[in-house]
C-alpha cells in the first residue's frame, strides 16, 4: 500500500468512527448490541439442542457413523493437542520451579502440576485445540452440505439428517474429548518430567508415581464430566452453524469461524459453571 | 390424457422470504401419469415452488395437497412418509460429496422403514446405473465425475426409489444434446415403466417438446399461461414467445 493510500484509508476509518458516533452508537450500545446478538444466536443454539435431544433417542441410531467421527476427530487433533499439553506442562514446571525452589518446596512440584493438569489445564487446553480443529471442521463441512442442498437432499429422501449428520457428530465429540483430555494430561506430565529433571535428579518413575499419587477420583471424574460438556458444545455449536450456513462460499466460512469462536467462549463458561457446582459439592 | 384425476393440487400459493414476495398467486392441478412442464424466467421461484410440494419451505398463505398429504398442516412422520414416494432431483444434485455413487444410492434405501434385504439393494443400485448408463462409476467419488454424469446419478437416486411423483429441477441443463435427449427419453421411459407423475422444470425447448404433456410459464409469481406445447408455442405474448424463438 502507497503512503498515499495508507492515508486515505485512515481518514476513510476516522469518518466512519465520526459517523458512528454521531449516530450515538456508544462503546455502550456496541456493547450491548453485540451482547444482544449473542444471546439471540445462543437461544437458538439451545433450541436446536432441544430438537437434538428429542432426536437421539429415535431410530435408526447411525453406529457405524458415530464409530467414523470418533475415529477421525480423535485422530485429526492427537499431534496438536499432545505437542501443546507437553509444552504447557514443560513451562508451567519452568515458571513456577525458581518460586518454589526459593521456599524450599520444589519437591511438591510433581504433585502440584499433576492436579492442575488434571482439574483445568489438560481439559481447557484439550477443548480449545480440539474447538479449533474438529469443531471448525464440522462447521465447515455441514455448511457446505447446506449450501450444496446436500442436507436438503436427506430430508427429501425421507432420512433424518439430523440422525445421520448431527447425533453422530455430537456423539463422537462428546466421547472424543474425554479420552484425548487423558492423553492430554499423560503428555502434559511428561513435558513437566522433563522440565523438572534437568533441575533435580529424579526418576521418571518417581515423578508419575508422585504426580498420580495425588490425583483421586474426586480430581478425575469432575474433570472427565466437564471434558465430555466441552465435547457436548463444540459438537452442537459446530452442527448448528453448519446447518444455519449461508448460501455461498461466504456462509460456508463465517460457518467454521463462528463455531469456533461461540464454542471457545462457551467452553470457559462451562468451565466457570462446573467449578461452582464442583466446590459446592466439596 | 384419459385420468383426470389430480394427484397434486395447489391454489392460490404465496410465498415470500421477509420483504421479498417470491409465488404471488398461483394454482394448478398435477393429473395423475401426467408430465407437466414448468417454464419461467430465472429466479421467479420455479425452485421455490416444488420446494413447497416437497415440503422444503412452507407456503405463507394458499392450499396444497399432495395425493391424500395436506401440505399447510402436515407433521414430520407424515411428512416423511410422503417424501419417499415423492422424487426429487435437485438443480444442483446435491450428491453426497464424502460417500461413494454406490453409498449415494443406498443411502436412502438402507433406511426405509421396510428396508429390501443387502442383495436387493445391490441389484436395485445396478439396474438404475444400468438405466442413466453410469455401471462403470458405481466406486467413483462425485469429485471424480463431470457435471452432467453427477446429474445423472443425482437421477439414479431418486429413480431407485421408485417414487409415484418425480419433481426435475432443470434435468437437462448444461448436458450436451445428446445426453439431454437421453435424460429426456428416461423421463419418459420411467414414467411408462412405474406410471410416474412428473413435474419438470426446464428451459431447455427439446425437452420439453419430448415431455411435455402440458406446459406452464411462470412469470413474476404468477402463472402467466398454461396449455399444451402447440399452444403455447402460438401464443401471442412476447415474454412466451421469447422461450421458443430458437426453436
Ligand atoms: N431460502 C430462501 N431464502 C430467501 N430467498 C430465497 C430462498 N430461496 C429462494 N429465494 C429467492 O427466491 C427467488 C426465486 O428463486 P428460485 O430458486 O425459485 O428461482 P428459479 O425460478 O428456480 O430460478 P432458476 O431458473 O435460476 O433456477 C430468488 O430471488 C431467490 O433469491
Ligand atoms: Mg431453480
Amino acid at each position: 500500500m502507497t503512503p498515499q493510500k495508507c492515508g486515505e484509508n485512515s481518514t476513510q476509518i476516522k469518518f466512519i468512527i465520526l459517523e458512528k458516533l454521531e449516530k450515538k452508537e456508544t462503546i455502550q450500545k456496541i456493547l450491548i448490541g453485540q451482547a444482544k446478538q449473542y444471546l439471540e444466536n445462543t437461544g437458538s443454539i439451545v433450541n436446536f439442542t432441544l430438537r437434538f435431544l428429542k432426536n437421539i433417542f429415535s431410530p435408526p441410531f447411525e453406529w457405524r457413523e458415530l464409530l467414523k467421527q470418533v475415529y477421525f476427530s480423535g485422530y485429526k487433533s492427537l499431534f496438536f493437542i499432545g505437542t501443546t499439553s507437553f509444552i504447557v506442562g514443560m513451562v508451567f514446571t519452568m515458571q513456577s520451579y525458581p518460586t518454589m525452589s526459593s521456599l524450599g518446596t520444589e519437591s511438591w512440584i510433581p504433585t502440584m502440576i499433576s492436579l492442575s493438569i488434571v482439574r483445568e489445564i489438560g481439559p481447557l487446553i484439550t477443548a480449545l485445540i480440539f474447538a479449533g480443529k474438529v469443531g471448525s471442521g464440522i462447521g465447515a463441512e455441514l455448511g457446505s452440505m447446506k449450501v450444496t442442498e446436500q442436507i436438503d437432499a436427506m430430508s427429501v429422501s425421507g432420512t433424518k439428517p439430523m440422525n445421520f449428520l448431527v447425533v453422530s457428530r455430537v456423539g463422537a465429540t462428546t466421547i472424543a474429548v474425554p479420552l484425548l483430555v487423558l492423553y492430554a494430561d499423560a503428555l502434559g506430565f511428561l513435558g513437566s518430567y522433563f522440565a523438572f529433571q534437568s533441575k533435580e535428579e529424579i526418576t521418571m518413575y518417581f515423578f508419575f508415581n508422585q504426580a498420580i499419587s495425588v490425583v483421586t477420583y474426586v480430581d478425575l471424574i469432575p474433570s472427565l464430566i466437564k471434558s465430555a460438556m466441552f465435547g457436548f458444545a463444540i459438537g452442537m455449536v459446530a452442527s448448528y452453524q453448519g446447518f444455519h450456513a449461508e448460501q455461498g462460499t461466504q456462509g460456508v466460512g463465517r460457518a467454521a469461524n463462528t463455531s469456533v469462536v461461540i464454542s471457545s467462549f462457551l467452553i470457559f463458561v462451562i468451565d466457570l459453571i462446573m467449578v461452582q457446582i464442583n466446590s459446592f459439592f466439596l | 390424457m384419459q385420468q383426470t384425476e389430480a394427484i397434486i393440487k395447489a391454489r392460490n400459493l404465496k410465498k415470500s422470504f421477509g420483504e421479498n414476495t417470491i409465488i404471488k398467486n398461483v394454482s394448478f392441478d398435477l393429473m395423475k401419469e401426467e408430465n407437466l412442464v414448468i417454464m419461467g424466467k430465472s429466479g421467479t421461484g420455479k425452485s421455490v415452488l416444488i420446494k413447497c410440494i416437497i415440503g422444503l419451505l412452507v407456503p405463507d398463505e394458499g392450499e396444497l395437497s399432495v395425493m391424500d398429504y395436506n401440505l399447510m398442516d402436515i407433521d414430520a412422520d407424515q411428512l416423511n412418509e410422503l417424501r419417499r414416494t415423492v422424487g426429487y432431483l435437485f438443480q444442483g444434485g446435491a450428491l453426497y460429496d464424502s460417500m461413494t455413487v454406490e453409498r449415494n444410492l443406498k443411502f436412502p434405501l438402507r433406511r426405509f422403514p421396510d428396508a429390501p434385504s443387502e442383495s436387493e439393494i445391490d441389484e436395485l443400485v445396478d439396474e438404475v446405473l444400468e438405466n442413466v448408463e453410469l455401471a462403470h462409476t458405481k466406486h467413483k467419488m462425485p469429485s471424480e465425475l463431470s457435471g452432467g454424469m453427477k446429474k445423472r446419478i443425482a437421477l439414479a437416486r431418486t429413480l431407485i426409489m421408485k417414487p409415484k411423483i418425480m419433481l426435475y429441477d432443470e434435468p437437462t441443463t448444461g448436458l450436451d444434446v445428446i445426453t439431454s435427449n437421453e435424460i429426456s427419453d428416461l423421463i419418459l421411459e420411467m414414467r411408462k415403466k412405474y406410471n410416474i407423475s412428473s413435474i419438470i422444470i426446464t428451459h431447455d425447448i427439446s425437452c420439453v417438446d419430448k415431455t411435455a404433456d402440458r406446459i406452464i410459464i411462470l412469470d413474476k409469481g404468477e402463472v402467466l399461461n398454461e396449455g399444451s406445447f402447440d399452444e403455447i408455442r402460438k401464443s401471442n405474448d412476447n415474454t412466451i414467445r421469447a422461450y421458443f424463438e430458437s426453436v
